[in-house]
């Protein structure tokens, strides 16, 4: 997540162990295992080679250096630290190549750190392994003192720039001592600073903070430590990402703190305290680990780094790239609740003033829980974020985030009766996202009315009453519609079935008769084919029985008005024969439609616009009010007032069965009274696909339960009518539905859809079977040989833990009843048993879970 | 109506970056710079800390809870380039699983769709995608999607697995063939990609262009009622965009703008039935977005501060 200019760098072609910067920061020096270099510095100009100390192949083992410290005080006084142990001293002034200004071989082992005094040119101190500290004195070209750590290898050491007399080390074992050079004898303080290593130090370089001491070690941590009368105190820390190999304050920033890493790490990081998660600021170019940093004291906006892939390296902060920057700074999560959490960035100076910069717990996120867009729309007010005329550190710096859950609905509030003074799209909207409605709906429906012993219609009536208090008034509608139009196809028992279309073929025997009295036998077998030919239109009704059953439904909805075969019959020209027959089908059904859905769909205005403009413009008939009332009374009286004012029309047309009258008269007189004679011949042809549009409706407007609710409840009786959807499209619907009903654990529900679905993917779940045990000791799958106990039963933990009965606290060998939910259970005996018992003691079951 | 019922301080020390839900809806999994994640537990109306996890070391960007019907799983991913799988056993949090694969931050993570298995996708700065498969055993294996987006990924939502005919074969093992596996991820070249599982290969199957600036969210919509595919995706530009695709427009996403904000938009989360879009942005702002029977969309809801919308007017 680089972005921004690079940096302006230099790659010297071998690992750069350290660098260090002249007093006036035009030059840099280099140091590594064989290169000590000088460079010049200019921001146009990059990196210029000025001087190259490693001159000649035979240098020896002191001038492998591992640390390089160039004077504050003197531009011409170079110290290194070389891997032998020697420190070397140089003088930039010297004339030619002989530059060293003395060989400091003092050290047994290698020496770590170099440091020179920050207003005595002539001192120096040096840190090695051997676990010395050693004080140079460059004119005496020999140690002044001996530092003896008594503690392990120097990793650091460095004088305070303030205080004159001190100087601070750190090591290997995790402590750092402070020392005042006057006494070598004994440290003034030591602590354990980290856990391991302390690989670095740097004293805070403000006056006012004269005794302030950063530390990085191997724990990742960078801490920062001040002394009061010689107590350490630890006031603050940065938790990095890899073990610290060097810690350097940002001059006039004082909370601002670089750091490099050992391994894994290639990346410069500035890190401000106030906010110690996250970088402010990020510098990612290296290929190999940094090894060392500088900031130029001049100009802190710029960074030095080396790293141990040759690259010395020159960063301006303003190309640095900022994680904070390109975090996401807020939450966002739907619940299955219906609620929405959501977590923003927020800033109130307020909360800042009371936390100076620092611990964790000064940065409060605030987790609050909202219910009803009141409130939602009351957080509007909020104080407006100064975000954009901030600065950069005070917006990085007021990283504080705000945690809310929003709802709608308060629980115990009725849905829709508080929302009337909100549009009633949006309170719908809302009603939805809590899926209260749906959760109601889903535990009140009656999917299986066979087993519940009610008719079709009963059960249509039922599931519309839930639906109304569930507030959902188009899925009411549709219940009851549905209802209507199915309530004949769908029977309680087979039996009855037979009984009833029995006693309705010998109906329609008796009316073929009467047929047969008053009208010619080929037309008799033209009433014959109109059902024939209804039967092929109806795409589901292949066999006899449904035949029978389209032929019962026709004379069962003409009944007490005489069949309408009788009326075709009557009406038409005897010569007409089978062509004329169809064709004036056909010519009815087309002239019918505009009327004939109108009257249908008039319940359901509101929803069924598109279905209904496939058949044509709708003409409201007159005499019918649209108010629910009537709407109800009319479909509860199945077939309402307008049926009763026509029928008596079509009696007096049957039952007189006049002789065919002029053809002019026929046609007016037949558009008037066919109509209602003939409509439910088009309504069955339609009724199905309308059905399947009205589900194919629910579900395009996301609500998949009414569709699976119906299509279960429709195909859950013996007589089921299976609408011609699409298998796929119905085993989406069930298994989108089972996951809602899983969200909401609605268990039972779930059970319900899987036991009356008829898809196989679905019903597949009752019997997915294959359940692998565990030891309930130690998690591991028990062995097939010997599924009721783990292979680690000899230890007694474990013993008898594998799969034990709830109930007796036995291991349960063969057949383990349980809940699906939460897999509690036992014996098939006892869990009867215990069922029975809780049955009578009219406790609820204990289940985690609540599932039975 | 209600108020505020409740205020209680997450305890996070520094700023949220996201939040989720679990299958339920009962527990809140938050993670924040501090690097930490903590579980809540979420019950009428009130809110519990159950958990506090700690492992990670540099901010913690994004968590996702597995299905449950492989128990109570978390993931997590970090700053610190680790993609983290913890595990709820006894009301214990464990990590159980660690990846370090990635060469910089890791920035999402999504569990792919329980029916595909226990599968989760990673994507991360250094422009790759990953995906873990899990082979039993807490055993995992990765598939690496590597320089999916240069300069960095930024957000990854799987499918939702429709299995489309499985009626005609008999449901076996041979079912996990029809579940479609399919990813999307938007990055830092402000492309959004469709990816597509061919032979155990993930092969990048379409590249979505119209953000101007870096994706900031995608969210692949849960597939209800119909057989159509819903991307939503948010970006740097201030923009959201809307991306279908079905049978009439011959499998290709086309774009719709939703809204164009003043500010960066973070996050896009789709409501569990699929017709509700939640944006939030920059300056706190969530708004609800309604899509229509005509295929419209409608700014429901305004919540946070922010300009006032026209509502509900068409």
């Amino acid at each position: 997540m680089m972005r921004g200019n690079k940096p302006v760098m230099i790659n010297v072609g071998s690992s750069v162990n350290a660098l260090s910067l002249s007093k006036d920061n035009s030059k840099v020096v280099i140091a590594g295992r064989a290169l000590l270099k000088i460079y010049n510095v200019d921001e146009t100009n990059g990196f210029t080679e000025h001087l190259n100390l490693h001159v000649g192949r035979k240098q020896g083992l002191n001038m492998s250096c591992s640390d390089v410290a160039w004077s504050s005080v003197d531009e011409t006084l170079v110290a290194t630290a070389a891997t032998n142990g020697a420190v070397v001293a140089w003088d930039l002034s010297a004339p030619g190549r002989e530059k060293k200004l003395a060989i400091l071989a003092e050290h047994r082992r290698t020496v770590t750190k170099v440091s020179f005094h920050n207003f005595e040119a002539n001192l120096l101190i040096s840190g090695s392994q051997d676990g010395t500290m050693k004080l140079f004195d460059l004119r005496k070209r020999e140690s002044t003192s001996t530092f003896q750590s008594k503690a392990d290898g120097v990793r650091s050491v460095q004088f305070n720039p303030h205080e004159y007399f001190l100087f601070a080390a750190s090591f290997d074992n995790g402590y750092v001592q402070i020392w005042d050079y006057r006494r070598p004898t004994g440290c003034v303080n030591q602590f354990i600073a980290h856990k391991g290593s302390v690989y670095t130090l740097d004293w805070h370089p403000d006056a006012d903070r004269k005794m302030t001491l950063a530390t990085g070690g191997r724990d990742n941590m960078v801490k920062v430590w001040s002394f009061e009368n010689n107590k350490e105190k630890e006031i603050n820390n940065v938790p990095t990402m890899s073990s610290v190999s060097s810690v350097k304050w940002r001059p006039h920033h004082p909370e601002q703190i670089a750091t490099v890493s050992m391994m894994l790490d290639f990346s410069v990081n500035v890190w401000h305290l106030g906010r110690k998660y996250v970088p402010f600021a990020h510098f990612e170019v290296h290929k190999d680990s940094p090894s060392g940093i500088a900031w130029k004291q001049t100009d802190p906006n710029y960074i030095f780094s080396c790293s141990k892939d040759g690259n010395l390296m020159m960063h301006a902060m303003r190309d640095a790239s900022c994680p904070a920057d390109q975090s996401v700074s807020s939450g966002l999560a739907f619940s299955s609740c219906g609620f929405i959490a959501h977590s923003s960035q927020t800033s109130n100076t307020m909360v800042r003033a009371q936390s100076p910069l620092g611990s964790s717990s000064k940065l409060p996120a605030i987790f609050g829980w909202k219910a009803g867009m009141k409130d939602m729309v009351e957080i509007e007010n909020l104080p407006d974020t100064p975000l954009a005329t901030a600065p950069r550190t005070s917006h990085f710096l007021n990283a504080k985030s705000k945690f809310r859950i929003f709802t709608s609905v308060h629980y115990e509030t009725k849905p829709c009766v508080d929302f009337d003074d909100y549009p009633d799209s949006t309170s719908h909207i809302f009603e939805h996202m809590t899926m209260k409605n749906f959760i109601f709906a889903a535990r009140k429906y009656i999917l299986d009315g066979a087993s519940a012993n009610l008719t079709f219609s009963e059960l249509c009536h039922y599931n519309s009453e839930v639906a109304l208090d569930a507030g959902l008034c188009n899925v009411a509608r549709t219940w009851k519609l549905l209802g209507v139009f199915f309530h004949k196809d769908i029977l309680l028992n087979k039996s009855s079935t037979k009984v009833e279309s029995g006693e309705k073929l010998k109906k329609l025997e008796s009316e073929n008769k009467r047929h047969s009295l008053t009208v010619k036998k080929d037309e008799i077998h033209g009433s014959q084919i109109i059902s024939n030919t209804m039967n092929d239109i109806d795409s589901e009704h292949h066999s006899d029985d449904g035949r029978l059953q389209i032929e019962d439904y026709l004379t069962d909805i003409a009944r007490g008005r005489q069949s309408e075969p009788d009326l075709y019959m009557t009406d038409d020209d005897p010569g007409f024969g089978y062509g004329g027959i169809t064709s004036e089908a056909e010519f009815l059904s087309e002239h019918e439609y505009s009327y004939v859905p109108s009257e249908a769909f008039q319940q359901r205005e509101d929803i069924e616009l598109d279905a209904i403009a496939k058949f044509g413009h709708i003409e409201p008939p007159s005499g019918i009010n649209v108010d629910t009332e009537s709407e109800k009374r009319i479909l509860t009286a199945h077939g309402g007032r307008w049926h009763e004012k026509v029928v008596p029309k079509t009696m007096e047309l049957s039952s007189s069965p006049s002789p065919p009258a002029n053809e002019d008269d026929n046609i007016s007189e037949g558009v008037i009274n066919v109509r209602p004679t003939l409509w439910p011949a088009p309504l069955d042809e339609i009724k199905e696909d309308i059905a399947c549009q009205q589900l194919e409706y629910f579900a395009e407007m996301n609500d998949i339960q009414t569709p699976v609710v119906m299509l279960l409840a429709m195909s859950s009786y013996p007589t089921p009518v299976i609408l011609p959807i699409k298998s796929e499209t119905v085993e989406h619907w069930q298994s989108s539905y089972l996951d809602l009903l899983a969200k909401n654990q609605l268990w039972v529900e779930h059970a319900k859809v899987v036991k009356l679905s008829r898809v196989p993917a679905v019903q597949a779940l009752s019997s997915s079977s294959t359940f692998t045990l565990g030891c309930q000791v130690c998690q591991r799958r028990l062995p097939s040989s010997n599924p009721w106990s783990c292979d680690r039963r000899m230890d007694g933990e474990h013993q008898n833990k594998a799969v034990s009965c709830f109930y007796c606290q036995l291991p349960v060998r063969g057949r383990y009843t349980y809940c699906q939910g939460c897999s509690f259970g036992g014996h098939s005996s006892c869990m009867a048993a215990w069922i029975k018992l809780c049955q009578a003691n009219r406790t609820p079951i204990v289940c985690k879970y609540h599932c039975v | 109506m209600v108020s505020v019922i409740n205020t209680v301080d997450t305890a996070h020390g520094d700023m949220i970056h996201d939040a989720q839900m679990d299958y339920y809806g009962l527990h809140l999994a938050t993670c924040s710079s501090d690097r930490t994640v903590k579980i809540f537990e979420v019950k009428n109306g009130t809110q519990r800390l159950l958990s506090t996890l700690q492992g990670h070391e540099g901010p913690v960007w994004q968590v996702a809870w597995a299905h449950p019907k492989y128990d109570r799983l978390l993931a997590s991913c970090s700053y610190d380039r680790k993609v983290f799988i913890w595990r709820e056993m006894d009301g214990q949090w464990a990590k159980v699983y660690e990846y370090t694969d990635h060469e910089s931050s890791v920035n999402s993570v999504c569990w792919a769709p329980h029916e595909l298995g226990l599968m989760l996708v990673c994507g991360s700065s250094d422009g790759g995608i990953s995906v873990l498969k899990h082979k039993g055993d807490n055993q995992w294996e990765a598939s690496k999607i590597n320089n999916a987006h240069t300069v960095g990924c930024n957000a990854v939502s799987w499918a939702p697995a429709v299995a489309p005919g499985s009626l005609i074969e008999p449901p076996s093992a041979m079912q996990q063939a029809n579940f479609t596996k399919k990813f999307v991820s938007g990055g830092c070249d402000n492309l959004i990609k469709i990816w597509c599982e061919k032979d155990g290969h993930w092969e990048e199957e379409a590249k979505l262009e119209s953000h101007t600036d870096w994706v900031r969210d995608v969210a692949w919509a849960p597939s209800i009622g119909l057989p159509r595919s819903k991307i939503a995706s948010c970006s740097q530009d201030g923009r959201v965009i809307i991306w279908t695709c079905d049978e009439t427009t011959g499998s290709k996403f086309l774009p719709k703008v939703l809204h164009k904000f003043d500010d960066v938009v973070w996050h896009v989360s789709w409501s569990i039935t699929g017709d509700i879009l939640a944006v939030s942005g920059g300056n706190n702002k969530i708004s609800l977005w309604k899509e229509g029977v005509n295929g419209e969309w409608t700014r429901i809801s305004d919540v946070g501060k922010g300009q006032t919308t026209n509502g509900t007017s068409e």
